[in-house]
């Protein structure tokens, strides 16, 4: 059974803008896939249909069960979301409260929940920030907390939104390693090649709404003529 | 000038206040407030007390004197305002008339301003040292454990959280102007001034929008979830107490004939 | 049908969030922008350009009213503990009162009522106008009758003390029914095109 199944899925906002046209996609446990494509190609609405905050038609199971037919915060639970921006995804006045808000709302007791965040941070190597307010972490750090916040609600899957995005180079290795260790299985959604060529075992590509391409990473991005119709380009370490 | 340490700037410091619970503290507070407040104006020396008291608690918070006065100086133009006021003042007739050097002004007058001014500069110390001696976060969670409005309380924590990031913001706005050169003209600089506040508001909603996708994604079921606090040390609770009682009885004793 | 029930409970968690998030926000550009309007033009640009009634009055148009009076009151509030501005004595609670009623007002009659955002900021400015006055009014006959006598000539008289704010106040009004309805319709404009998430 595939963790994630993905079938005929259709969104259009309420302007009529057709934002999904037809998506189907699967996703194994354990795997890591890279959702690329250029801008406006609809990953970010695909994400947010991922744990029910978006509706369309078709169909989206998580392990075989219709989203709709999960109770809600159990999928939120099993379908972690970290958002493109740490500064968005990080609303408490300290870590600590911020990486306790979705366990608190999972309905573990205070005590639990503070043991388990605390755990957490230990484990993305933030655990001396619990205390601190996050807007005066470093961006690298703000990664950490972003991602520790949704990985204390134990997912089964993370949904990563450009999960590197504005971090330099040493901050970019070591959130890259540390996403590498995670066991769960991965959805990241990018159009930086270099870190799905790092991290991902399959790749898709979103053009108009739709799944144009789906296959082994390095099969994909070696693919000029297919990246460059989608309006992408081979990373450079492929050339 | 939009500085990111408008927060916590002395909650470093290591001192015997710093380390109180800040709910002890904020109970503290209240009590020392309202008997100041309630120094009637026959009995102002009562503030001196209070004043000696609450300047020896500021001294143990090792809080910087300069610190103290900056803060403190907010108050300065209401305070030298009514003393100019009452200074020049005529008495209301032999009996009210209070001879101080070369002045003679009204004595009525005289003590109540120095009850309302006194009062005023007591309240803005207390709450300066409060404030002084801890995290705003530690605060916020002190005020929703002794039952404020989780509304309220909600939005002061998103307030304070996101203070650093929309001052940023706002500063970026500040310098990409000023790169365009200086604006002439009243209207034409109201004009770009309010886009510029268009703009910025804009972008704050399309912020706090992003921010309840993912509160909403995390589980936000209609109550902002608090972890429960750790206990408050016996030593602290009986320390609390006793300033509780004491400001207490210094409020009866305000209002004893 | 297990969908069915559950579809407005993601909306209306959304919608209580984004209250919460929009205001907390809002409250704090209440203390950002009087800021920059001082780093700009210096102390005289808050009494002339009223700063802090901005993100008030747009943030109440876009929230709920208990949540509009919520952002009134504490905005002043949280700014004079930050920066000091405004002073805690006389400003301060002339301004939590005053910020509070508009707030209140326009919330109340851009949400409830459903008028139009500009008739809606020019109501909750007048209403703020009259507030001003009834508060000095009360400020001033707290003190002893002698101090009273001390006090400006133009004090004594709530409606030429509001008049004369109101001239000082006129460009600032006006930037308020500019601004205002300016973002209200950015806002909701993209909302209904769909950009918006809801």
């Amino acid at each position: 059974m595939n963790l994630l199944e993905i079938a005929d899925l259709h969104f259009t906002w309420p302007d009529g803008t057709d934002a999904l046209r037809g998506v189907s996609l699967a996703l194994r446990k354990g795997e890591t896939l890279g959702l690329i494509g250029r801008n406006g190609a609809g990953k970010s609405t695909l994400l947010l249909h991922l744990n029910g905050i978006l509706h369309g038609s078709g169909s989206v199971r998580v392990k075989g069960s219709s989203v709709e037919d999960w109770p809600a915060d159990e999928l939120r639970a099993t379908v972690g979301l970290v958002f493109e921006q740490p500064q968005d995804q990080l609303f408490m006045p300290t870590v600590l409260e911020d990486v306790a808000f979705g366990p608190l709302n999972m309905g573990l007791a205070s005590e639990a929940a503070r043991q388990r965040s605390l755990q957490v941070l230990e484990s993305v190597g933030a655990a001396g920030l619990a205390h601190r307010a996050p807007h005066h972490l470093s961006a690298g750090q703000m990664r950490r907390a972003a991602l520790a916040t949704v990985l204390a609600m134990e997912p089964e899957l993370l949904v990563l939104d450009e999960p590197v995005m504005a971090l330099d180079p040493e901050g970019r290795e070591a959130v890259m390693a540390l996403l590498a260790g995670l066991p769960q299985a991965k959805m990241l959604a990018t159009h930086d090649l270099d870190l799905v060529l790092g991290l991902c075992d399959t790749v898709a590509i979103l053009d108009a709404g739709r799944v144009q391409a789906r296959g082994p990473t390095r099969e994909i991005l070696a693919d000029e003529p297919l990246l460059r119709a989608h309006g992408l380009r081979v990373p450079a370490t492929l050339q | 000038m939009l500085s990111r340490d408008l927060l916590d700037d002395q909650a470093h410091l290591n001192s015997p206040v710093h380390l109180l619970d800040a709910r002890v503290k904020l109970v503290c507070a209240l009590a020392l407030l309202i008997a100041v407040l309630a120094v009637p104006v026959a009995q102002n020396p009562l503030l001196l007390v209070h004043a000696g008291a609450l300047l020896v608690v500021a001294g143990l918070s090792r809080l910087p004197a300069a610190w103290l006065l900056q803060r403190m100086a907010v108050l300065a133009p209401f305070l030298l305002l009514g003393t100019v006021a009452v200074a020049f003042l005529p008495p209301a007739g032999p009996a009210d008339a209070l001879n101080l050097g070369p002045l003679t002004l009204s004595e009525q007058a005289f003590s109540v301003w120095a009850s309302v001014g006194g009062k005023c500069a007591l309240a803005l110390l207390i709450a300066v040292v409060l404030a002084g001696t801890s995290t705003t976060a530690g605060l916020l969670r002190a005020a929703r454990s002794l039952h404020v409005p989780r509304t309220l309380t909600a939005l002061t924590g998103f307030a304070i959280t996101y203070l650093a990031v929309l001052a940023d913001e706002a500063g970026r706005m500040i310098t990409a102007m000023r790169c365009r050169g200086r604006v002439r003209g009243g209207m034409r600089r109201l004009r770009i001034g309010a886009s510029m506040m268009v703009t910025l508001m804009a972008r704050t909603v399309e912020r706090a929008d992003r921010i309840a996708l993912a509160m909403v994604s995390r589980g936000y079921r209609g109550t902002m979830p608090a972890l429960d606090q750790r206990p408050i040390p016996t030593p602290q609770i009986a320390l609390g107490a006793g300033i509780v009682l004491i400001s207490a009885l210094l409020t009866v004793v305000g209002f004893a004939p | 049908m297990h969908a069915a029930e559950k579809r407005p409970t993601v909306a209306e968690e959304y919608l209580r969030a984004r209250e919460l998030s929009l205001g907390g926000l809002f409250i704090a550009l209440g203390v950002v922008i009087p800021m920059a309007f001082h780093a700009v033009g210096g102390g005289r640009l808050g009494s002339v350009l009223l700063p802090m009634y901005l993100p008030v009055l747009a943030c109440a148009m876009l929230v709920s009213p208990p949540i509009a009076a919520a952002v009134g009151l504490l905005t002043p509030v949280l700014s004079s503990a930050l920066t000091g501005m405004p002073p805690i004595l006389p400003t301060l609670p002339i301004m939590a009162v005053g910020l509070t009623v508009m707030a209140t007002l326009a919330s109340v009659l851009h949400r409830r009522v459903k008028l139009h955002a500009l008739p809606s900021v020019v109501l909750a400015l007048l209403s703020g106008r009259v507030i001003l006055g009834v508060v000095a009014w009360l400020l001033v006959s707290v003190l002893p009758a002698q101090m009273q006598d001390s006090l400006p000539e133009i004090m004594h008289n709530p409606i030429s003390y509001v008049a004369a704010s109101t001239v000082t106040a006129i460009p600032g009004l006006i930037l308020q029914v500019i601004a205002v309805p300016a973002l209200v319709a950015i806002v909701e404009g993209r909302r209904s095109t769909g950009n918006g998430r809801h």
